[in-house]
C-alpha cells in the first residue's frame, strides 16, 4: 500500500540544512498495523506527515496505492483525505463551531454522501463509541478523552483504508488510551483498516503487529 | 450542503457580534441608497416598451452645428424632413411627425382649462401602441380640426357624459371637433400631452395666421418631433446616410440661422429616448441617463466601502481561522468546497443587510422624494416578485463581492496548518491589501467631504452673489395675456406699491431669448440676448445709466425704435466710448432698425453660470409677460392682497400668479441644492462606514495585542507611548488618504466650479476643514480603541496565556 523510498526530509534554516531523515525506505502493506517510534525529535512526526502528504519529503520516493505522491496536485491530494486517508491529531483538532454530530458529518458532506445515508453512519459510530448523548455538545464541553473519541469516529466516518495517528493518547490517562487502542485493534483485524501510529508507549505499540524504529532520521532495522 | 453552510455562517455570524453588526450596519446603510437606485433604474427602463415593433421605430434629431465650432443637439427637426425621407426611400416604411405649436386654452361646456396639446397625423395609431376608447382609430385623426383627448382630459371638461363630437373652441388656434377619447396609457411613454389635433388642420391655420409658416420651412428646427419606422431589416446606418443626402441636398441653397454653420440629422431608437441624453426641447420628463449614472456610480462607490469593511475584518480574522480551515483539508474538503463556505457567510451577511436596508430605504425614501428632480420619477414601490428577484440577486452579488477576497485567500490554507504554530502562517493576513482597502475607503471619503464643501461654499456664494440689479421687495406678477395698460394704472394706485415695470421674462434666471444683431448693415449677424421691458424698467431694476438716457414714452405694439445696451455691447462691437455709441443705428433680425439710445453700466443678468455678455433691453409692448411690482418696506401680505383683489376684479377669468423675485432667483440653483445634498447624503454615509470599518480593524488590533500590550506597561510604557504604539499605523493610512483625496478633490471641485463663470476660488481654507473634520472622527474612533487597550490591566492580560 505505501513505498518509501530513500525519503529524505530537511529543515533549511538560512544556509543551514538539519537533516531530520535520511534514506528512510519502508513498506506497508494493506492490513497491517504499524508503530512509529524512536526518540523525542527523531523524526516520526515528520515521517508521519509525509506518509499524510501534509509534508513533501526533499529527495526520495513515495508511492500509495502504486500511485507517486509527488506527481499529486491539491485536487488529487483532497481526493486523497476525502476516500482513502483518516487522520488522528494528539491534539484532536476538532472543529469548535461544531457540535459532535457536525464534526463528524462534515467529511461525508465533503464526500457528497446523501443525507439518509450520513444520519446512519453517524448514529452507528456514536453508539459503536458511546457518545450518543454527547452528539449535540460541543467539543469545549468534552473531555480530552471523549474529544479523542469523536476525533477517532470522524477519522473513521469516511470509512477510509490508512488511519495516521500522531501520538493519538498522548494527551490522555492511561485507562482511556487503553479504550482507544483497542478500538485500532478491532479496526484492524475485524475491518482490515491499515493503521499506522506514532508513539512512546512499548505499551502501545504492543497493540499493532509491527515496529517501526527512527533513530537519527533512519530506520532501525 | 448550502444548508449546512447557512447553518455554519449564521453560527459564525452569531459568535463574532461587533464584526457582524459592523458588518451589516454598514452594508445595510449603503444598500438603502442601492436599492433605490435599483428602483430608479428598474423604472427608468419602463418606459416605452408597449409599442408595436419598436425595435424598428426610431426619432429624428437634429445636431445643429455652430458657426464658433459647437454643437447642440435637438430632439426635433424641420417640419418637411419626415415626409421627405419616406416619399424617396422605401425602407422608410411608416412616419409619424408631432408638432408642437398646440398648447392652448380650451374653452368648452362653460369652462375654460389650458389644454397640452400636439399636432399628429393619423399614422399615430399604426406606430404607437396607444389606444381609443371611443372613436375611430383609423379617421380619427384624419379630417382638419379634429382633436382626439386623453380619457382624463375629456372628463375635466364632461365629467358625466362622452366627449365625442362635442366641439371645442382652442383659443387663438380654432375650432375643433372631438373625434376620439384615449384610453389609458398602456405603460409608460416620454410623450406627453393631453390632447392631439390632426396635423391635416396645419394648411388652414397657416392661411389663418394662428401657426407662422411652418409646412416647408426647412430652416425651424424646434417645432416638429420626427419619427420612423424601418422595414424589416432596413438599415439604421443606410438611413442616416440617406438623411444626409436630403440635408444637403436641401440646405446647399438656404441661408441657416445666424449661429448655424450646417444639420446633422440622425436616428435615435425610440426605446432608448428615455433614459437618454439630454438634448434640447425633449418631450416629457424623465430622469436623463447621466443623472442615473451618476447615481449608479455613487451608490457603487458606497456599496463597495461598506463590502470593503467586509472584506477588511474577514481578513484580519483570517490567522484565527486558518487552523479551522486545514482541519477541514485534512478530513477531505476541496478548495471549492471551503470557499463556497467562506462565500455563503458573505452572501449570508448580505441577505441580512437585506433586510434592514430595506428598511432604512423606506427612511431615506421622503428625503429623496423631496428633492427637485425626484418630480420626474414615480417611486411608488411595487411589491412585485420582479422587485423582490432584483433585491434579492443584489443581495447576493453584493455577499459574493464582499466575501470574495476572504474566501479565495484563507481557502488557499494547506492542510498543513493543523500542523503549524498560528503566528508562523503568514501568508493569510494579506495586510498589505487590508491597508490599500482602507485607504481607499478614506480617500473616498475625504473626495466626498471636499466635494460638498466646494458645492456648499459656491451655492453660499452665488446665493449672496450681488447681480447688480434689485430683487428685493420686487413681486413678479404674471400677466397672462392680459394687457398691462388696464393693470399697471390700478396696481399703481394702492398704497404698497412704490413702482411697477414689465418685462418680458425675468433676468438672474435660465430663461432665455435673443435676436440677430447688426451694428452695421453689412455686418455678419451675431446673437445677442435681449429683455424687452418698459420705461421704468430701468430705474425699477436700480439700472444705471453711463451715457444716454432711458426710454421715452412707451411705443405703440410692434413699433421699437429705440435700444439700450450695456457697456459689454459697446465694447464687443466697436462702438466707440458709450458716449459715441449713443445715436447709431442698430440692425435687429431682418427688418427692426433702432436707435441706440442709452448705455448702462455692466451688471450680471445671467445666473452665475454665465459669464458676462453683450445685452439689449428693448421697448417692444408686445413681448411683455410679466409686471414687477416694488413693494413699500413693511409687511407685504396686506399689499399682496390687495393686488390680488385688483386683479380678481380686472381679470375674474384667471388666477393671479406672482412670486418674489429672490424666492425665483433661489430656484435657478434648486439643481446645484439636489446635487448638494445628494453628495452630502452619500458622503455622510461614506464616512459612517469607513469609520465603522476603522474601528472593528482598532478593534481587532487591540485585542490581537493585549499581550504585548501588558508586557510593554510592566515595562513601564506610558499610556501615551501604547495610544501612539497602537494607532500609529492608522494614522498613517489616514494620511496617505488625505495626501490622495487632496489632489482628487481639487481636480473634481475644478470640473464642478468650471460650470459656474463667477465661482469661488479653490483653496487649502476650502479643502482643509473637512479634512481636518474627517480625520478628527478617524481619530476618535482609533482613540477610542488604543485608549481602551492601554487602560486595560496588563496582569490580566498576561495571565490570559
Ligand atoms: N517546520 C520545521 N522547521 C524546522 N525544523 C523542524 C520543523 N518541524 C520539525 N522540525 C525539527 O525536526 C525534528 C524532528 O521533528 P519531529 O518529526 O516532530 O520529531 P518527533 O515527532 O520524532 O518528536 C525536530 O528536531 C524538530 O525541531
Ligand atoms: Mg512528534
Amino acid at each position: 500500500m505505501i513505498e518509501l523510498k530513500d525519503i529524505e526530509r530537511y529543515f533549511q534554516t538560512g544556509s543551514l540544512k538539519t537533516y531530520v531523515l535520511r534514506y528512510v525506505t519502508a513498506k506497508i502493506l494493506e492490513g497491517e498495523f504499524v508503530s512509529i517510534m524512536g526518540p523525542s525529535g527523531a523524526g516520526k512526526s515528520t515521517l508521519l506527515n509525509i506518509i499524510g502528504m501534509l509534508e513533501e519529503p526533499t529527495a526520495g520516493e513515495y508511492w500509495f496505492l502504486g500511485e507517486g505522491v509527488h506527481k499529486f496536485n491539491e485536487r488529487r491530494r483532497a481526493e486523497m483525505y476525502r476516500e482513502y486517508i483518516g487522520f488522528v491529531f494528539q491534539a484532536y483538532h476538532l472543529i469548535d463551531d461544531l457540535t459532535v454530530y457536525e464534526n463528524l458529518e462534515a467529511p461525508l458532506i465533503y464526500k457528497k454522501v446523501p443525507s439518509a445515508e450520513r444520519k446512519s453512519r453517524i448514529a452507528d459510530l456514536l453508539d459503536r463509541f458511546n457518545i450518543v448523548a454527547k452528539k449535540d455538545l460541543f467539543p469545549n464541553q468534552l473531555s480530552g478523552g471523549q474529544q479523542q473519541l469523536v476525533g477517532i469516529a470522524r477519522a473513521l466516518i469516511g470509512r477510509p483504508k490508512l488511519i495516521l495517528a500522531d501520538e493519538p493518547t498522548g494527551n490522555l490517562q492511561s485507562q482511556q488510551a487503553e479504550e482507544i487502542m483497542s478500538i485500532f485493534q478491532q479496526l484492524n483485524k475485524e475491518e482490515g483498516v491499515t493503521i499506522i501510529q506514532v508513539t512512546h508507549s512499548e505499551e502501545n505499540a504492543g497493540y499493532g503487529n509491527r515496529i517501526l524504529n527512527l533513530k537519527d532520521g533512519k530506520i532501525d532495522a | 450542503m448550502i444548508t449546512n453552510y447557512f447553518k455554519l455562517a449564521l453560527r459564525n455570524l452569531a459568535k463574532h457580534r461587533l464584526f457582524s453588526a459592523i458588518n451589516i450596519f454598514g452594508l445595510s446603510l449603503s444598500m438603502s441608497v442601492c436599492l433605490l437606485i435599483l428602483m430608479l433604474l428598474q423604472e427608468a427602463y419602463r418606459y416605452d416598451n408597449f409599442h408595436p415593433d419598436s425595435d424598428r421605430v426610431y426619432r429624428i434629431n437634429t445636431e445643429a452645428i455652430r458657426k464658433n465650432g459647437g454643437s447642440e443637439s435637438y430632439a426635433s427637426t424641420p417640419y418637411p424632413l419626415a415626409s421627405v425621407l419616406k416619399q424617396r426611400y422605401s425602407q422608410v416604411e411608416n412616419s409619424c411627425r408631432f408638432m408642437r405649436s398646440f398648447n392652448s386654452e380650451a374653452s368648452c361646456s362653460g369652462k375654460i382649462l389650458p389644454v397640452q396639446g400636439l399636432l399628429t397625423e393619423p399614422s399615430f395609431f399604426q406606430m404607437f401602441g396607444f389606444q381609443l376608447l371611443e372613436g375611430n382609430a383609423a379617421t380619427a385623426l384624419k379630417e382638419p380640426f379634429s382633436i382626439v383627448l386623453t380619457q382624463k382630459l375629456a372628463d375635466k371638461f364632461f365629467p358625466r357624459e362622452s366627449a365625442l363630437g362635442k366641439t371645442m373652441e382652442l383659443r387663438g388656434i380654432g375650432a375643433f371637433q372631438v373625434t376620439g377619447i384615449l384610453a389609458d396609457f398602456p405603460g409608460k411613454t416620454h410623450f406627453e400631452f393631453e390632447a392631439l389635433g390632426s396635423a391635416s388642420s396645419i394648411p388652414a391655420m397657416e392661411a389663418s395666421g394662428t401657426l407662422s409658416k411652418l409646412s416647408d420651412d426647412w430652416t425651424d428646427y424646434y417645432q416638429t418631433y420626427s419619427f420612423i419606422k424601418l422595414a424589416k431589416g432596413a438599415s439604421w446606418g443606410q438611413t442616416e446616410s440617406d438623411l444626409a443626402a436630403v440635408s444637403s441636398s436641401m440646405y446647399s441653397k438656404l441661408t441657416l440661422e445666424s449661429r448655424d454653420a450646417d444639420y446633422r440629422f440622425y436616428l435615435q431608437p425610440l426605446e432608448k429616448i428615455t433614459p437618454g441624453p439630454i438634448l434640447s426641447n425633449s418631450m416629457g420628463r424623465a430622469l436623463p441617463a447621466m443623472l442615473l449614472w451618476f447615481l449608479t456610480a455613487l451608490g457603487a462607490i458606497i456599496m463597495l466601502s461598506a463590502c470593503f469593511n467586509y472584506t477588511n475584518l474577514t481578513l484580519s480574522r483570517a490567522l484565527s481561522r486558518a487552523k479551522e480551515i486545514g482541519v477541514r483539508k485534512v478530513i477531505g474538503a476541496s478548495r471549492q468546497q471551503v470557499i463556497g463556505q467562506l462565500l455563503t457567510e458573505g452572501v449570508l451577511t448580505s441577505l441580512i443587510a437585506l433586510g434592514g436596508g430595506w428598511l432604512l430605504m423606506k427612511l431615506v425614501q421622503p428625503g429623496f422624494n423631496s428633492l427637485s428632480f425626484a418630480a420626474f420619477t414615480d417611486l411608488s414601490v411595487k411589491a412585485d416578485a420582479m422587485t423582490a428577484l432584483w433585491f434579492l440577486g443584489f443581495a447576493v452579488v453584493i455577499g459574493i463581492i464582499a466575501g470574495l477576497l476572504p474566501a479565495l485567500t484563507m481557502s488557499r490554507v494547506s492542510p498543513t496548518a493543523v500542523l503549524r504554530k498560528l503566528e508562523s502562517i503568514k501568508l493569510f493576513k494579506r495586510v498589505g491589501l487590508r491597508k490599500v482597502l482602507l485607504v481607499s475607503q478614506f480617500t473616498v471619503s475625504l473626495v466626498f467631504i471636499i466635494l460638498v464643501t466646494v458645492i456648499a461654499r459656491q451655492i453660499g456664494f452665488v446665493m449672496s452673489l450681488d447681480y447688480g440689479f434689485n430683487t428685493s421687495r420686487i413681486l413678479n406678477i404674471k400677466l397672462q395675456g392680459v394687457d398691462p395698460e388696464k393693470l399697471i394704472p390700478a396696481f399703481a394706485a394702492l398704497p404698497g406699491v412704490e413702482n411697477i415695470s414689465a418685462a418680458s421674462h425675468n433676468m438672474g434666471t435660465f430663461e432665455d431669448s435673443s435676436d440677430d444683431v447688426r451694428c452695421s448693415p453689412n455686418a455678419e449677424p451675431e446673437a445677442v440676448r435681449d429683455y424687452s421691458v418698459d420705461r421704468h424698467f430701468a430705474d425699477n431694476m436700480g439700472l444705471t445709466f453711463i451715457a444716454g438716457e432711458n426710454f421715452p414714452e412707451n411705443p405703440p405694439h410692434g413699433k421699437e425704435s429705440f435700444l439700450i445696451v450695456n457697456e459689454r455691447f459697446v465694447e464687443k462691437y466697436n462702438l466707440g466710448t458709450p458716449a459715441e455709441a449713443i445715436g447709431k443705428r442698430i440692425l435687429i433680425g431682418d427688418s427692426t432698425s433702432v436707435i441706440l439710445r442709452g448705455v448702462i453700466k455692466d451688471f450680471l443678468y445671467k445666473p452665475a453660470n454665465y459669464a458676462l455678455e453683450p445685452l439689449m433691453l428693448r421697448n417692444d409692448p408686445d413681448y411683455w409677460r410679466l409686471l414687477n411690482i416694488k413693494l413699500a418696506a413693511g409687511n407685504p401680505a396686506s399689499t399682496i392682497a390687495a393686488l390680488q383683489g385688483v386683479w380678481s376684479e380686472l381679470v375674474p377669468e384667471r388666477e393671479m400668479v406672482s412670486e418674489f423675485y429672490e424666492e425665483t432667483i433661489e430656484e435657478n440653483y434648486a439643481n446645484l441644492n439636489d446635487i448638494l445634498i445628494i453628495i452630502s447624503f452619500f458622503g455622510f454615509l461614506g464616512i459612517v462606514i469607513a469609520a465603522m470599518g476603522l474601528l472593528g480593524m482598532a478593534t481587532y488590533t487591540v485585542e490581537t495585542r493585549t499581550k504585548e500590550i501588558g508586557v510593554r506597561k510592566v515595562m513601564g510604557a506610558s499610556i501615551l507611548d501604547l495610544v501612539l504604539l497602537l494607532s500609529r499605523s492608522f494614522l498613517w493610512l489616514l494620511g496617505i488618504a488625505a495626501v490622495l483625496a487632496i489632489p482628487i478633490g481639487w481636480f473634481l471641485g475644478t470640473q464642478m466650479l468650471n460650470i459656474f463663470a463667477h465661482r469661488i476660488e479653490l483653496g487649502l481654507g476650502v479643502i482643509l476643514p473637512g479634512i481636518l473634520l474627517l480625520l478628527l472622527v478617524a481619530v476618535l474612533t482609533i482613540g477610542t480603541q488604543t485608549l481602551r487597550g492601554a487602560l486595560g490591566n496588563p496582569v490580566t492580560a498576561l495571565r490570559d496565556d
